[in-house]
């Protein structure tokens, strides 16, 4: 294995010239620019309805910040009502026994009082923006935790957040398994996989450099898709995710690319089993469905994740076995590719390249 | 088969399902030597050449090059040897140059000298414009470069010449030459035996995935071919034509009786080609 040889045929397939790499880059950033045009998250602040008892100085603090829109309220039970009623996404209560302890720097549990309908990028800023403001009473580093209830219904799905598990399906085969089947179907069509074959070069240096791109392209672009949309949440996880979801989705860009003639036989591929791909979608934004059908696809265990992250705001222990469900696809679908890759002086693989 | 062997091929084989392409055959090309491996479309020509670059594993028998099992050290042979393909695999979205470039570069050369190698070829350096513009020729002379770019002491072209233009067609045999001038040792698969005739030292017949006949050229014609003297002469006002086996003893008195009617048009000896030949030992034609 050379780290040269992978490089140089890494450095090949990144063309800025070629379409598919044009199609995979501009593709998200059209949908990204969509997303915004008809749902407008760009205007969207988190509301933070907050009754703070005494000087009022975390409130303040909250209405000098320009990230967050600050909704008054004069009482308790009023901050309940607004995040009930949708009025605000979030809603906060500084009592004066929390302020006490604030101010003496002691350990302090707040409710954080979350409406089922917003959104989690707007959850974790308001977190974000709570805990800066509590700053200015506190002498030292707030020693504050916010724990979050939520206030009225499960939450009824938008249009815009239907959208959502598409969007990342859509972005996670676009690079992953559109952009490396192509370079595979591309090499055989031109005839070059033979013409690399008996250079130095060995079909799993080809394969691991066409690999990487898809990844790295997708992953890439999966991340930028996220931040010009829905935010990125929970970053460790999200980007397990998305890591795992283009891996996956390579493993499958070079079996169908395997498996295709011409690009041709490739788009035919493509249409029959890309339907099944965006499957899952469907049952995500439809809970009311047998949700066990959706489990059988692999896809499920990306869309699902993210749509979790970004609508309910669940984590690692929420979602932690659709991640390790989606590691074990991953897995599952190396096991052809390493057959393949290992077999490769037998002769047999070189012909699914060359003849 | 020659001492000192390049290439050297074992009772090798190989089978696609029930076709035996190749059936169980041996040859061997020493260093600065070319052989043409001549036979019709189907023969077993490309199946046979595939085996000795390390894209198929023969099924029976052994391929070594340079001294080594292909099958077991492909990569560092690969390194040492270069192929043309007889079709077109470039990247056509890139330069001439860029092709070069990039293949130079699997083998570890940084800086290939892409402009002497273009010029080789016949081919302008300077240009910019994608491989796709270029015509046939063009693409058949910069595979050629391509094959060339490592310094490769064994060289496999397949069919290089194959319907090009004449220009083209002489650009690559100088190539060849060269080459074989400067030791390299090429493997030429064709199916044009006058092509076949002026390059190799030796040639293969091959048809139906066996080897009919291997030698040089000039032995091949003198035992299979025939050599005869062709005369055209007038004869009581008519054009007669007369072919006499050079060998026969009745020949010389015959030539000095036409030759004394005074009534000679022209007259030449005639040998038979390799073609005359490969269809004399096959039974088939090369086209």
């Amino acid at each position: 294995m050379s780290v040269r040889r992978v490089l140089a045929i890494m450095k090949k397939s990144l063309n800025p010239r070629n379409p598919y790499i044009i199609f995979t880059i501009l593709g998200p950033l059209l949908f990204a620019a969509i997303f915004q045009l008809v749902f407008g998250i760009w205007q969207t602040r988190p509301k933070i309805a907050v009754y703070e008892a005494g000087d009022g100085a975390i409130t303040r603090e909250l209405e000098a910040m320009e990230a967050v829109d600050l909704v008054a309220a004069g009482s308790a039970d009023e901050v309940t009502a607004l995040v009930e009623d949708k009025k605000a996404d979030v809603g906060v209560v500084f009592g004066e026994e929390t302020k006490k302890r604030l101010e003496a720097g002691e350990r302090a549990q707040v409710d954080m009082y979350i409406s089922g309908e917003s959104l989690a990028k707007n959850r974790a800023i308001a977190l974000a923006a709570l805990t800066g403001a509590v700053r200015s009473v506190s002498p030292e580093v707030p020693r504050v935790y916010f724990e979050q209830v939520r206030l009225g219904e499960e939450k009824a799905l938008s249009l815009m957040d239907m959208f959502l598990p598409f969007m990342v399906i859509y972005v996670i085969l676009l690079g992953g398994l559109m952009l490396t089947s192509s370079f595979v179907v591309n090499e055989k069509e031109k005839r070059t996989f033979a013409a690399l074959l008996v250079t130095p070069v060995t079909l799993p240096e080809v394969l691991i450099a066409f690999g990487l791109v898809g990844v790295i392209v997708s992953l890439v672009m999966g991340i930028i898709l996220m931040l010009l949309t829905v935010g990125f949440a929970q970053p460790l996880l999200m980007f397990a995710i998305f890591a795992l979801g283009s891996l996956l989705g390579v493993e499958w860009g070079l079996l169908l690319g395997m498996m295709s003639r011409d690009q041709t036989t490739l788009v035919a591929y493509m249409k029959a089993f890309g339907v099944f791909l965006l499957v899952p979608a469907l049952f995500i934004v439809f809970p009311d469905w047998p949700q066990w059908i959706a489990r059988i696809f692999p896809t499920y265990y990306i869309a699902n994740p993210v749509f979790r992250i970004v609508i309910y705001g669940e984590g690692w222990s929420e979602l932690g076995w659709q991640i390790l469900a989606l590691a074990g696809f991953a897995v599952l679908f190396l096991v052809p590719l390493l057959a393949v890759m290992l077999r490769t002086r037998s002769s047999a693989a070189n012909r699914l390249f060359t003849t | 088969m020659v001492g000192d062997e390049r290439i050297s091929a074992e009772n090798i084989a190989y089978s696609y399902g029930d076709l035996l392409a190749v059936d169980h055959i041996s040859f061997g090309v020493g260093a600065g030597q070319v052989l043409g491996f001549l036979g019709p479309n189907g023969a077993g020509k490309t199946t046979t050449l595939k085996m000795l670059i390390g894209l198929l594993a023969p099924q029976g028998g052994k391929v070594t090059i340079l001294g080594r099992d292909i099958t077991r050290e492909r990569e560092e042979i690969q390194g040492q040897i270069g192929v043309c393909f007889e079709e077109k695999s470039l990247y056509e979205d890139m330069s001439a140059a860029a092709n070069l470039r990039f293949f130079a570069s699997l083998f570890g050369i940084k800086r290939p000298d892409t402009a002497a190698l273009l010029d080789r070829v016949g081919l302008p350096g300077e240009r910019r414009d994608k491989v796709a513009n270029y015509s046939k020729g063009m693409k058949q002379r910069l595979m050629v470069a391509r094959a060339l770019v490592n310094r490769p002491k064994v060289l496999f072209l397949d069919e290089p010449t194959d319907g090009l233009d004449p220009v083209s067609s002489e650009a690559i045999r100088d190539v060849i030459m060269e080459e074989k001038a400067g030791g390299v040792t090429v493997f030429l698969t064709t199916h044009d035996m006058m092509e076949a005739d002026k390059l190799s030292d030796h040639v293969a017949f091959i048809s139906d995935g066996r080897i009919a006949a291997f030698d040089t050229p000039e032995n091949l014609k003198h035992e299979y071919g025939k050599r005869v003297l062709k005369i055209r002469y007038h004869e009581d006002g008519r054009l007669r034509e007369q072919e006499l086996p050079l060998e026969e003893k009745e020949t010389g008195r015959r030539i000095q009786e036409i030759l004394e009617g005074g009534n000679v048009l022209d007259m030449h000896t005639e040998e038979a080609t390799l073609e005359d030949i490969f269809i004399r030992l096959t039974g088939k034609k090369l086209g």
